[in-house]
């Protein structure tokens, strides 16, 4: 019986050592560990954005001027981005990857382990999924990699407008993403038709291209981009040089080109992304581009319903949008001027009633004039 | 002639608004059927104040006697 309750104790403790060690055991690196997949990674073209699927156990080389680059960290993807000619390079997915200790960077020269990378990059406590927009400093050339940095509306100063066309990604480094959205006109609703036809021409008029800001040396960071959804003026052509078609245009052309091949499904998509109800038009704005997913309900947005304005009203209220960033990221109020478009829109609202009222009244006067000229 | 002085106060109030606007959104001042419904919605605002006097010192009156 004794010996039976020995043999008994002796298993158990042989069971908890194999679950020990089980536990405890981890593969040393070098002879058993696989060999490393060298990944090399050229500058993409200008505006090209070029995504790659990082396997385990990769090194990845870059093949440029680390100091004409910048780190983004998005949601799941970690994004390299030239602010120089706004090409990308997207390696997707990395940061949910559980074996993205096996992952090095080599850069310049120097080798750096992904996972210190992403551990730098990211604000202490963050997870993977969770906040909007972590805008990185430059971490490559040997700059102190830890300047990660919350979206900074302070520095908000322009609003540049851009076109998304399908499949196409939003620009990285902006601190606000705004856009202008239209699901579509009812049937034989003119009036919404003529508000957004108002909408696009206020767009294009009121709003400088972001490539035009950059230019004049606007920082990214100091862009809220203003996106319109724009389907394929051609196809088989990249986004870059449909955009450069565009661009090209006279702004008459430009409005003719955004009415005729506004993407209202893309629209309703990033609709949906914010659970708006209606056709619009919507100017909506957030803290990360749309594309990425759906707008959880802590998030900070802007919301600008123009579907009760009327069309000729609609360039005021696009001004008032530009103005309304630029007032959030400043804290400066202008709640008397906001109260002034609101009555003004109001009046022009109730004064379109009371013009149909007035001339349904003369027409009662009128009838019988013309029969008596009869 | 109340209805002049009346008319006299609306166009005053209306001109007043209009160079309100006109300041404010220099693009897009108040057309003239906006104008004429500013107008209108004075001048019944006038009216009713004006009644709304006269009805009180008639009520004032009988109190009075």
């Amino acid at each position: 019986m004794i010996g039976a309750r020995r043999n008994t104790r002796l298993w158990g403790v042989a069971a908890l050592l194999c679950l020990m060690t089980a536990l405890l055991w981890k593969p040393s690196p070098g002879a058993a560990e696989p060999a490393k997949t060298l990944i090399e990674i050229q500058r993409p073209g200008p505006g090209e954005t070029r995504r790659i699927e990082v396997p385990a156990n990769a090194t990845l080389k870059l093949l440029f001027d680390a100091n004409k680059a910048e780190l983004i960290v998005e949601t799941k993807d970690l994004v390299i981005w030239f602010p120089d000619d706004d090409a990308l390079i997207v390696l997707q997915d990395l940061l949910l990857r559980s074996d993205l200790s096996t992952v090095d960077f080599v850069i310049d020269g120097e080798t750096l382990h992904a996972g210190d990378l992403v551990d730098r990059l990211l604000p202490a406590g963050a997870t993977g999924g969770g906040d909007p927009v972590n805008q990185i400093e430059p971490a490559a050339g040997g700059e102190t990699g830890g300047g990660n940095s919350l979206p900074n509306l302070s520095d908000l100063r322009h609003t540049g407008r851009d076109l998304l066309f399908p499949l196409e990604i939003e620009r990285k480094g902006h601190p606000l993403y705004s856009y202008l959205l239209f699901a579509g006109a009812s049937r034989d609703e003119r009036d919404e038709r003529a508000r957004f036809k108002s909408a696009v021409k206020a767009y294009v008029s009121q709003v400088r291209t972001t490539e035009a800001l950059q230019k004049s040396g606007a920082a990214p960071a100091s862009i809220n981009i203003f996106y319109a959804p724009l389907k394929e003026i051609f196809e088989d052509t990249s986004p870059a040089s449909m955009r450069l078609h565009f661009a090209q245009r006279s702004a008459d052309e430009q409005i003719e080109i955004l009415t005729r091949l506004y993407d209202h499904a893309r629209a309703e998509v990033l609709m949906g992304q914010l659970r708006l109800r209606g056709n619009g038009p919507f100017i909506v704005s957030v803290l990360r581009p749309l594309s990425d997913g759906a707008v959880d309900q802590d998030e900070a947005f802007l919301v600008q319903d123009l579907s009760s304005v009327p069309p000729k009203l609609v360039g005021l209220w696009i001004d008032e949008f530009k103005r309304q960033v630029v007032q959030e990221a400043t804290d400066s109020p202008e709640h008397l001027r906001r109260f002034a478009l609101t009555l003004r829109t109001k009046i022009s609202v109730l004064a379109e009633g009371f013009a149909i009222t007035k001339s349904a009244v003369a027409e009662m006067f009128e009838a019988p004039k013309e029969e008596d000229g009869e | 002639m109340k209805w002049s002085l009346d008319l006299g106060i609306s166009v005053v109030l209306t001109v007043i608004v209009w160079s309100g606007f006109y300041f404010t959104f220099p693009n897009e001042p108040l057309g003239a059927v906006e104008t004429v419904f500013v107008l209108v919605v004075f001048y019944a605002l006038v009216k009713l104040v004006r009644l709304a006097k006269k009805h009180l010192a008639s009520s004032e009156k009988a109190n009075l006697e």
